[in-house]
């Protein structure tokens, strides 16, 4: 047994750090965020040249085809921040789910694109007036019309994909988002980073189309490898939000002493901490288990659950050591909470997690 | 036992008054919820002008004596006069006043009878709007260690300090404020409150910007809080309240009302939303309510909801028979508290990320569900945090106390 990281995922982990130190640290996320501004431009280009954007695309592609450990090491750093979730959704969503697809031209140069940061593509998967069951392609007859929710990271992206299903043929549709077929409205409230995104009469012909099969072993594990993903990216949040509240209960005094030292505040702590321990183990077990595609799609959706739950409850915690102050969207805390909402139905809410997870263990047969 | 509210001929009688008045005097606009700053901004005013007719007919503060300028209220009237204002939408007072709530509550105990006539009737009139002035950036928890300084200078004091997370929008007449009056006094003997004027010269308020900020009252979502800056500012000693050093026994009676001791009966308005929404909506062609999961979740929150409001009610009752309470208040302040952070988590599974938008098509229960996202995590903490009121439940059963001897 050896637990440890090897010494390039550690070297990428720590690079992948001192990039959201120097260009993504916590004022400038808050800055961002209250404006609802987009990303800046010159991170795109940072992460394109590192070739992080490529990590989970094949290297005829145009990626680097790294271990799903490698990658994770990626997600979890950019969760620290939170850094804003169109990296984790290009990279590590729809670069593996695209990755999946058959080989074709058009996949290839998809990829390619996604790769080099030339395109930035976050998926549109929930129609309006339906809750999470998996991807499902919307059937259209040549034209794409569809009313689409919750989507994240549109603001920084270049496209937004979307499952479709047209004369029997499965795809993903590329649909830029400058088109003037599609509108796009950002939400407000909690969701401040989703959008709900409207396609009108979208001739499909002249959109980017990659085949592919929804239902197919190869993009069921695509998907585990996405959902392995954002799990990272939360775990990283949860790590990130346990040194914030420790910083805070070490340096806060109330009634002569650090607030650290007392119970209830490290009761909180240890929430913190078992969930956030709880969901990196749940995913590392998953991310060492790729060679066995079964147990890695069983594995991968157990570590989706754990890490739901975990950024909630971390996040709740958090609030609870740092009180008022916590709720100050200057101290940066609430970027966390938000974030810890946004992902929670993002490729699936807990409860649909863990019965995929029964049903990769073969303990049922269908999730309904 | 009898659970149920049962009214005299007088009551019933006096419940017809109420609902004719409210009728009329209610104005329209506070019957809807306001959809933007400016419109939160006008309501403001009507809310004010409504307070002025409330407090006329001693109604504003229905529990406080006559002679201050409530009506001094029965256990039951006062429950007419919240159930009528409730079914419009409405609460008393429809403003945030917590400074007029629990000042003019401590001023009643602690005050002089000078003291009493000049700050407890413009409160209960609706004359002055007040806010409580207690938490500092370094100051939560832990009240006792506030360090806004009042000094004394002949026949003033001179008031030098920040508070933060006071108020609401649109500002206050009055101030209901701490301080540390005595730096070489002992902890708990150093520190006096002031009811003082919010336009004198050297304060400053300063916009506040939380997660979640209550408006003017549950059905107003456009609030913010306030920092307050003293610098050197001149208060007459006739403003001083309780003595000078003895504020931590006025403390004492804020605090307990603070902390739950006043009970309520009030439902969580957004049951019935949630309700009403899971047996409406439909997610894939099937109504919310035919999952048995929701059924179930809807039954739980359902309970977890009936327990605090009941313990309100307990709480309510008891008071008002002047019933000593030791650990109850803390344990309602405690439940609500939880129950609020609870329901985030039970309303995202219900209903998914429509819970998390307050968008006109998009957002669940009008909005109210993704406020309550928010309302869960920073109710948590004023008032004292979840886990004072555990500490003060604890003390309330006698945890400890003989290791003291």
């Amino acid at each position: 047994m050896d637990l440890s990281l090897t010494e390039t995922e550690q070297l990428l982990g720590q690079s992948v750090r001192d990039f959201v130190t120097r260009s993504a640290g916590k004022d400038r996320l808050v800055d961002l965020h209250a404006q609802r501004a987009p990303s800046p431009s010159d991170w795109l280009g940072a992460m394109a040249s590192a070739g992080w954007l490529g990590l989970l695309i094949p290297v005829d592609c145009g990626g680097s085809a790294a271990s799903p450990m490698e990658a994770a090491m990626l997600f979890h750093e950019l969760g620290r921040g939170p850094v804003p979730p169109a990296w984790l959704l290009t990279a590590g969503v729809c670069a593996p789910l695209l990755s999946a697809a058959p080989d074709s031209a058009l996949r290839t140069q998809a990829l390619r694109e996604m790769a080099s940061g030339e395109s930035v593509v976050v998926p549109a998967f929930q129609v309006a007036g339906t809750r999470w069951a998996g991807v499902r392609p919307i059937a259209c007859d040549g034209s794409l019309t569809a009313e689409l929710t919750f989507a994240c990271g549109v603001e920084d992206s270049t496209h937004i994909a979307v499952p479709v299903s047209c004369r029997g043929e499965e795809s993903y549709a590329l649909v830029p988002t400058t088109h003037s077929g599609v509108q796009s409205r950002p939400l407000t409230g909690f969701l401040a980073a989703s959008y709900a995104v409207s396609i009108t009469d979208l001739d499909l012909d002249e959109i980017r189309l990659v085949p592919t099969a929804l239902s197919s072993e190869r993009h069921e594990h695509g998907l585990a490898l996405a959902a392995a993903m954002v799990s990272a990216y939360q775990v990283g949040s949860c790590e990130r939000l346990l040194e914030v509240a420790v910083a805070h209960a070490n340096e806060r005094v109330q009634f002569g002493q650090l607030i650290g030292a007392f119970q209830r505040v490290q009761d909180h702590v240890v929430r913190i901490v078992n969930g956030l321990d709880s969901a990196r183990w749940v995913l590392y077990d998953a991310l060492a288990s790729t060679d066995d595609a079964t147990a890695f799609i069983s594995k991968a959706w157990l570590a989706r659950a754990a890490a739901i739950d975990a950024h909630w409850e971390a996040a709740n915690a958090a609030h609870e050591v740092l009180a008022g102050i916590g709720s100050d969207p200057a101290h940066g805390t609430v970027l966390h909470t938000a974030m810890s909402r946004l992902l929670h139905d993002l490729l699936g809410d807990p409860s649909y997690c863990r019965r995929r997870h029964g049903e990769a263990e073969g303990w049922f047969t269908s999730l309904d | 036992m009898d659970f149920q509210l049962t009214y005299s001929a007088e009551q019933t009688e006096f419940r017809a008054e109420v609902r004719e008045w409210l009728e009329g005097e209610t104005p329209q606009s506070l019957r809807t919820k306001a959809r933007s700053e400016a419109e939160s901004a006008l309501q403001y005013q009507d809310r004010r002008t409504f307070g002025r007719k409330l407090g006329e007919r001693g109604w504003l503060y229905p529990s406080l004596p006559k002679q201050y300028g409530g009506s001094g209220e029965s256990f039951e009237r006062i429950i007419v006069l919240e159930e009528e204002s409730h079914r419009l939408g409405v609460s008393l007072p429809p403003y945030y006043d917590s400074g007029g709530k629990y000042g003019a509550a401590s001023i009643l105990v602690w005050g002089t009878e000078e003291q009493k006539q000049k700050f407890i009737p413009p409160i209960c009139r609706g004359w002055v709007r007040t806010w409580q002035l207690l938490s500092e950036p370094s100051a939560g928890s832990d009240l006792a260690a506030v360090q806004t300084r009042a000094v004394r200078v002949g026949d003033e004091f001179e008031i030098t300090g920040q508070k933060v997370y006071v108020g609401s929008a649109h500002g206050a007449e009055r101030l209901w404020v701490i301080t540390m009056s005595d730096p070489d006094a002992p902890r708990h003997h150093n520190l006096s409150w002031f009811m003082i004027d919010a336009d004198l010269p050297g304060i400053d308020i300063q916009p506040q910007d939380l997660l979640s900020c209550h408006g003017e009252d549950e059905s107003d979502i456009f609030g913010f809080k306030n920092t307050i800056y003293f610098d050197h500012v001149r208060v007459p000693a006739s403003s001083l309240i309780g003595g000078e050093n003895n504020g931590w026994k006025v403390a004492g009676t804020h605090l307990a009302l603070e902390h739950g001791g006043r009970g309520n009966i009030r439902t969580k308005k957004i049951w019935g939303q949630l309700l009403e929404y899971c047996q409406t909506q439909t997610v894939d062609g099937r109504p919310l309510i035919e999952d048995w999961s929701v059924r179930e979740r809807l039954a739980e929150i359902h309970l977890r909801l009936e327990s605090v409001r009941l313990l309100g009610a307990r709480n309510f009752w008891l008071a008002a028979q002047g019933t000593k309470m030791t650990y109850e208040g803390p344990q309602l302040a405690y439940l609500q508290k939880l129950t609020g952070l609870w329901l985030t988590k039970q309303i995202i599974e219900l209903l998914g990320p429509p819970a998390l938008t307050n968008d006109e098509q998009l957002g669940a229960l009008a909005g109210e569900a993704e406020r309550q996202q928010r309302d869960g995590i920073v109710d948590m903490h004023p008032g004292g945090t979840a886990d004072i009121q555990k500490m003060l439940i604890a003390r309330g059963l006698g945890l400890g106390a003989k290791s003291k001897g």
